[in-house]
């Protein structure tokens, strides 16, 4: 899995095949990667609560949601992307000399190695994934929600809204259950990630945005915000969460 | 409740006692050797430090209870480590009433006492029934250079030396083996002498001369004041000891020293050599400024020169994995450097097995050592994850097939 991505992505199979670990669970290639494996993240669950906030006052059909979804999804990778336009980074000399590149090639590794991505975290993909499931199983399939309703207890973080929280919680599809329709919907959420990121083309650095599954501490701070973050914080979501709990980590259900 | 004052805690100590231990230094000493090598330790009250990196106050008084609780949230590694808790100091008999009440709210773990043997004897009586083993100290038996040399009298230290070996606590005795002074064929016969029936005694350890010794004072405001010549060599005459029928050792680490001889300037020589040099550029790296710096393909890079010395002999299985701990231990210390909400994310990864190069397997001994030491050595830092993360890293040949990626142990 991990070497053919590599290779999807531009690495040689040699140099793929020697992958290391960055600090993190991101990929580098030792010696020859002058990477920002983290750039930032993609709020997956801002970009559909958005989607269905927007989707639902406008009348859209899950499809026009899912698409707004991808729209909102771009527009992060682009957001995150865009300082990093302009970046300058100071000389290294004493790490320059461990990298196989540097050596080869005389220059310092802030001028940029065999391989200079960047790396963005696709953050809260279970959440999303099952705030989407629940407009699709409630609002449009079993018709069971009004979308008024659903829009009202959102803006009232749940408040006086108990009951249909409860049937949110209790009776929505979850990620994480073998359940294939909600399971799609976390694909659909990468792939719109992986399309936005090979869309956005090459950096100023000559390097591609990378897709990824991790969220760091993203889970935590785009749930409750942060200092100097410039990534947007959500309130109440439709998968029941509240505003301020925290969203699952990585690939854990919500 | 009384109240103490500490200069320092330092944890993961390796050398002030048996496994791994956290030592806590004990502030104000009666004694003033001239060889003293902590003389922020001598004061009994708070001092400035001055030094390039701005002032800062040595002294810090805890609570009993305070105190017991910092040592008692380690008490589950001490006891995977075999170690515990070493009161050193200064002179922690100072503060026996202090020490006695934090011992007496630790959870079980072992304590170990490391004292010049310079108090009043109801004070010593006081740690003496509480602690597992006591470190004491003898430097010179000849009196009038005793004092010479630390401004006291040694009639009480001998004297308290007569109470710990009729008391039958384990100990042992440590000689600072200072060049001319204390390391004198004399000398070290009298002690030899004085100590060589005393039940209890366990061994002798004859600690090297520290020659950099006067490195604190300028910072202190002190002067540090040697009437003797630091740069001759010191004798380390362990056949004195032994011809008495006494188990001595010499505390120096000429191999740590011939080591840092070598690396990293030169390339390693040895799987010992090899972990020396990656933790001084990887610490580099860090100080550099670059955070978060993961170790890599540990298991390749490192293998090379493990297999070299198991294969000539050099090095059983048992002491590489000593190192690698030793290795391990390291990468814990002093590395809570991350910013982060993951308190103790230091990013110290190591990627393991996986295929080379060419696409052949590339699991090897090392990759499995890698994993039972990360299990053995269980540093898990209760104030958050400081061990160093190890991946297993995917292979399509082996026991990892199919589970891709999956994580060892994560911070």
């Amino acid at each position: 899995m991990v070497i053919p991505g590599l290779t999807d992505h531009g690495y040689q199979l040699e140099d793929a095949r020697d992958y290391a670990l960055a600090a993190c669970w991101e990929f580098l290639i030792p010696g020859k990667g002058m990477e920002v494996v983290n750039i930032g993240g993609v709020s997956f669950p801002a970009a559909a609560d958005q989607a269905i906030r927007d989707g639902l006052r406008a009348g859209d059909d899950m499809e026009g949601i899912l698409r707004r979804t991808r729209a909102n999804v771009a527009q992060q990778v682009r957001q995150v992307a865009a300082p990093y336009e302009n970046l300058l980074l100071p000389p290294a000399p004493y790490y320059s000399t461990l990298m196989t590149d540097c050596l080869e090639n005389g220059q310092d590794l802030s001028r940029g190695a065999t391989y200079n991505n960047y790396g963005i975290h696709g953050v809260g993909s279970a959440n999303a994934a099952d705030a989407l499931a629940a407009v699709q199983q409630l609002v449009f399939n079993e018709r069971s929600v009004r979308p008024s309703d659903l829009l009202a207890a959102l803006d009232a973080n749940y408040e006086g809204f108990n009951a249909l929280r409860c049937t949110i919680l209790e009776h929505s599809a979850k990620v994480g259950n073998d359940d294939q329709q909600v399971d799609s919907l976390l694909v659909c959420l990468f792939d719109m990630l992986a399309e936005s990121c090979e869309c956005y083309g090459r950096t100023a650095r000559r390097g591609i945005l990378r897709p990824g599954t991790g969220s760091a501490m993203y889970y935590i701070w785009m749930a409750q915000g942060h200092d100097g973050m410039q990534e947007p914080v959500v309130g109440a979501t439709a998968e029941g969460r509240q505003a301020g709990q925290p969203f699952g980590a990585n690939l854990a259900p919500s | 409740m009384t109240k103490g004052l500490v200069f320092d805690i330092r944890e993961f100590a390796v050398h002030d006692g048996p496994g791994l231990r956290t030592t806590v230094f004990m502030k104000g000493c009666p004694l003033a050797c001239m060889w003293c090598h902590n003389p922020e330790g001598q004061s009994a009250k708070p001092e400035v430090i001055q030094s390039l990196a701005g002032s800062r106050v040595t002294g810090t008084k805890y609570s009993s209870s305070d105190l017991a609780a910092i040592l008692n949230r380690q008490a589950a590694i001490f006891e995977a480590n075999e170690g515990g808790v070493t009161f050193s100091g200064g002179e922690p008999l100072m503060q026996a009433d202090f020490v006695a009440e934090v011992i007496d709210l630790l959870d079980g773990i072992h304590v170990l006492l490391d004292t010049s043997g310079y108090a009043r004897p109801a004070d010593f009586f006081i740690l003496l029934e509480r602690v597992n083993l006591v470190y004491y100290d003898l430097k010179l038996i000849d009196p009038v250079v005793h004092t010479h040399y630390t401004r006291c009298d040694n009639a009480l230290v001998l004297h308290n030396l007569d109470l710990l070996a009729s008391s039958g606590a384990p100990f042992v005795i440590r000689v600072p083996l200072v060049p001319g002074v204390t390391d004198t064929e004399k000398n070290l016969t009298a002690i030899a002498t004085t100590v060589h029936d005393l039940p209890g005694l366990l061994q002798v350890d004859l600690l090297l001369y520290n020659r950099q010794a006067g490195a604190k004072y300028p910072a202190l405001g002190k002067i540090f004041q040697p009437d003797y010549d630091e740069t001759q060599p010191v004798h380390t005459n362990v056949a004195i000891f032994e011809e008495l029928g006494i188990e001595a050792r010499t505390m120096d680490r000429d191999d740590v020293a011939d080591t840092l001889e070598r690396v990293p300037g030169l390339p390693p020589r040895t799987f010992s050599e090899a972990l020396q040099s990656l933790r001084l550029m990887h610490a580099v790296v860090w100080l550099s400024g670059h955070y978060h710096v993961g170790l890599g393909r540990f298991d390749q890079y490192m293998w090379p020169y493990l297999k070299a010395d198991l294969d000539s002999g050099q090095l059983d299985e048992t002491r590489a994995f000593d190192l690698l701990a030793e290795f391990f231990i390291s990468l814990n210390k002093d590395s809570d450097l991350y910013p982060g909400v993951q308190q103790g994310d230091n990013g110290q990864t190591i990627t393991l097995g996986g295929v080379d190069r060419q696409g052949n397997l590339a699991v090897n001994p090392l990759t499995y050592m890698v994993l039972r030491v990360s299990r053995d050595v269980a540093m898990i830092d209760p104030k958050g994850g400081r061990l160093p993360t190890v991946f297993k890293r995917l292979s399509g040949h082996s026991w990892f097939d199919r589970s891709r990626l999956s994580i060892g142990r994560c911070a």
